[in-house]
């Protein structure tokens, strides 16, 4: 049955919207649906997960020469010994050029004082960073995501004073400098949460490990150093340790790493806590063979290479050798091989 | 006029330090400031921790200086200074009404707001029995710990963290959620927290009955246009007579009078206003028995003064937990200023007298080996200042400050349980010697391949609870070393060890020695 009001509505256009109306809202509803449609398709079965970017880190090691990849000296003066180490391998200019950006990367593991032991010399991290401001680099940071609170780290160890007194900048550890990294070469470590931040930009890398024991590892030198810059579970790591610490070694390629050895924490380590447990050595040791400096540390801790897994790890990987003749050690200043003991 | 605009400014500017105290109640920003200034000054939290611990700690006596003027002045605090006042204030205008025989509506006085005057006499019993539950409803205790576990966190959550740390809470949402009820109930009437609940306000009303100035309503003047009484924030009645009880000295009557009607007046005469709130003695009657009846009740039942649980490690420097209990206001001040955020509020952990006193939760965080943050936060005393010293027995201290003993599960252990390699907790522990050390065991894992392994054991004489271990361990969900209360310094029964129980024996006089 017809409606009256259709029959009015429709044959004398009563009731009809104006062109412009109809123009409006046709045009709107026209958006509404493109709009909603579009929106369906766009978010239609996107995954949920994003997937892993393909980050992997440069190597930031220099061209080899002739010459020893080892150089260790005894002394009070640390920028004098620093200098004396790296005049023997190039001087300063072979590694760090004008406009390049540094991350020093020494141990600020623990909110420890300095004379404990367990986070590296703050005088060798100012020094470092004076060195590399002089040679001519841009930016200087310096970096770690330690155990205890960061911010305490950096203060209770001296690290953060003396790095900002010689024009370095603490880079200190958050959630969104953490990128994924990969190392197909890895075993343990091929992919992994690494402290990516400073290392965007970097152009040259130098470790500053502490001389430490470390009941499960041995010691804890220069290639466990970069332990220091995992996020993620890593504590994990401890159930593979010695392909772990080999993996570190593969994953950070350094352009050189400065052992820091004024003072060795011999026992109770890593996290020491006596001034009993510590030795003053008055020794600083600079390497381009990661493998040859964590031989040398050991010795200072009166352990031999075959005490220490992995380094034999290292060695059968070629990242280098346990043999300091072979790699060419030069001993200045009275130092020698092993602690005083 | 002139003084309309100086309580603002004075409300503005005790909110503000307020805020900025608990900003920098970091440990990176701590050194120096007055933390707990608030809470120190506060003649609630002064008199209830006097009465239930029978002493007045440290620089709670400067709560006279709030208490004295509210003698002579009325509840100047209420209306100028305290910062949850301001704050309700503020929430107030922004649901006010802007018909004003609505506004007269919700600012007229009603009996509920006798309410908080019972409250505070309960509480007043309860310390006076040695309970202390004043801190879950005192205003600047509220305010501090709502802020530290509920909406900072909220902002650090939001914001990703920048600048502001990130702080976890357990059922941290309850205790911001507290203070969200509070300022959304001034939508129902304008400052009804102040009015209806607040105990430090109860206190303030009972004490300003001597009051030397307060405002008076000339009689003659007065045209009876109902300005006043619209924008009365403590619903005091300035157009009838002024109850004096109620009465935050805002001014605003004064302010807006257009026949001036209204002044600031020293000793007014009694049957001008009204001294004192309505509170029938039934009503006290029933406050103060239920009150000391609940106390008992109370110690009728397992508490854990009596029998210390074993999930109940309390911040190094607590008193004892009797002590501890009778002085911890609740103020979240600890967890807020802790470091790795260990200290979180505890529920039912200690007891339903425990609600919201701080408890370490190792799998949140740890006690950092040389800080001693929680105690100079601490108002009350509850924890003890430590110097860096005391806390890890150096000299002139001959032993630790232990929290606890960490005991190894060795059902899940990866070394003892799985055969596999670890030992992180041997690794972070951060005493010297450490408290735990390696036993070497060969076992053949499950590939059939002979491993020397090093297994964790626990010195608990050492052990000084720090929790780092359990913090570390791998064993994500259940830790496989767990610290427990036990060996804790502060408690006489809660201990491991023989030789440490005692201390030096002194014969009595007459008794043969040896």
């Amino acid at each position: 049955m017809a409606n009256e009001a259709d029959k009015v509505t429709h044959p004398t256009g009563e009731g009809a919207c104006t062109r412009r109306e109809f123009l409006w809202r046709a045009g709107i509803a026209g958006a509404a649906a493109a709009g909603a449609i579009g929106l369906g398709f766009a978010l239609h079965n996107r995954p949920t997960r994003r997937a892993a970017e393909d980050l992997r880190l440069k190597d930031y090691r220099v061209p080899p020469v002739d010459g020893p990849k080892l150089v260790v000296t005894k002394g009070d003066n640390v920028e004098k010994m620093l200098r004396a180490c790296l005049d023997r391998i190039g001087g300063m200019k072979r590694f760090v050029k004008a406009g390049d950006v540094v991350v020093l990367k020494p141990n600020i593991g623990f909110a420890s004082p300095p004379g404990v032991g367990a986070t590296t010399n703050p005088e060798v991290v100012g020094a470092m960073s004076r060195l590399c401001i002089e040679a001519g680099a841009r930016q200087v940071w310096v970096t770690d995501n330690p155990i205890n609170d960061p911010q305490r780290c950096v203060e209770i160890s001296g690290i953060a004073a003396a790095a900002e007194a010689n024009g370095a900048r603490i880079f200190l550890p958050r959630q969104d400098a953490f990128r994924t990294v990969l190392e197909p070469a890895n075993q343990r470590l091929a992919r992994w949460s690494f402290l990516y931040g400073p290392f965007e930009k970097a152009t040259v890398v130098i470790g500053i490990p502490a001389v430490k024991h470390h009941s499960l590892a041995g010691a804890t030198l220069g290639m466990k150093n970069w332990y220091g810059l995992l996020g993620g579970p890593r504590n994990q790591l401890h159930q593979d340790i010695n392909t772990s610490i080999a993996d570190l070694a593969t994953l950070v390629k350094p352009t050189f790493t400065v052992l820091d050895g004024t003072r060795v924490l011999f026992r109770n380590g890593p996290t020491g806590g006596s001034a009993s447990d510590v030795r003053v050595e008055r020794t600083i040791a600079v390497g381009l063979d990661p493998v040859a400096l964590d031989t040398y540390g050991a010795s200072m801790l009166g352990k031999k290479p075959e005490e220490l897994p992995y380094l034999a790890e290292a060695q059968r990987r070629g990242l280098g050798t346990t043999d300091l003749k072979a790699a060419g050690i030069d001993l200045l200043g009275g130092a020698r091989v092993g602690g005083q003991g | 006029m002139k003084l309309v605009l100086t309580r603002r400014i004075s409300q503005a500017f005790f909110l503000l330090l307020f805020l900025f105290l608990l900003v920098v109640a970091d440990f990176r920003w701590a050194g120096g400031y007055p933390l707990n200034l608030f809470l120190t000054v506060d003649p609630l939290l002064a008199i209830c921790t006097a009465l239930a611990a029978h002493t007045l700690y440290a620089g709670m006596i400067l709560s006279l200086l709030v208490l004295v003027p509210t003698i002579f002045l009325g509840r100047f605090f209420c209306g100028w200074v305290c910062p949850l006042g301001t704050l309700n204030q503020m929430m107030s205008r922004l649901f006010a009404s802007h018909d004003r025989k609505t506004q007269v509506e919700h600012n007229r006085y009603r009996p509920i707001m006798t309410l908080k005057y019972y409250i505070l006499g309960a509480m007043l019993v309860l310390a006076a029995f040695g309970v202390t539950q004043v801190g879950l409803l005192d205003p600047i205790s509220l305010l501090t710990r709502s802020l530290a576990a509920g909406f900072f966190p909220a902002a650090a959550a939001v914001t990703g963290g920048y600048g502001i740390p990130e702080r976890l809470f357990v059922a941290g949402w309850a205790l911001g959620g507290m203070l969200l009820a509070i300022l959304l109930m001034n939508a129902v009437l304008p400052r009804f927290y102040c009015r209806v609940v607040c105990p430090l306000g109860a206190l303030m009303g009972l004490v300003a009955r001597l009051g030397a100035f307060q405002v008076f309503r000339s009689r003659s003047l007065c045209i009876q246009c109902d300005r006043c009484q619209a924008l009365c924030p403590a619903a005091a009645d300035p157009q009838m007579r002024t109850r004096r009880a109620e009465c935050y000295l805002c001014l605003n009557c004064r302010e807006v009078c257009p026949v001036d009607a209204i002044s600031l007046r020293s000793f007014p005469a009694d049957h001008e206003s009204v001294p004192g709130p309505d509170l029938t003695r039934r009503r006290l009657l029933v406050t103060g028995v239920a009150a000391a009846l609940s106390v008992p009740l109370l110690k009728g039942s397992v508490r854990s003064s009596s029998l210390p649980p074993s999930g109940v490690i309390r911040p190094p420097g607590s008193e004892p937990e009797g002590d501890f209990l009778a002085k911890c206001v609740k103020c979240g001040e600890c967890m807020k200023v802790c470091p790795t955020n260990v200290i979180q509020p505890a529920l039912l952990e200690s007891g339903v007298e425990g609600l919201w006193t701080p408890v370490m939760v190792n799998r949140v965080g740890y006690c950092d080996y040389q800080c001693t943050l929680c105690g100079g936060a601490c108002p009350t005393g509850a924890i003890r200042s430590l110097s860096v010293e005391e806390k890890l027995g150096r000299p002139p201290f001959t032993k630790p400050v232990k929290i606890g003993t960490a005991f190894v599960d060795r059902t899940r252990c990866l070394p003892w349980a799985m055969n596999m390699p670890c030992i992180v907790c041997e690794e972070v522990c951060p005493v010297s010697p450490k408290a735990i050390y390696i036993e070497r065991a060969e076992v053949v894992n499950s590939a059939g391949e002979k491993l020397v392994l090093q297994r964790p054991v626990i010195d608990p004489a050492r052990c000084i609870g720090c929790g780092l271990c359990e913090n570390r361990c791998p064993v994500f969900d259940k830790r496989a070393i767990r610290v427990t209360s036990v060996g804790e310094s502060r408690s006489e029964r809660n201990i491991l060890l023989f030789r440490d129980a005692q201390p030096e024996a002194k014969p009595s006089e007459g008794e043969i020695e040896g």
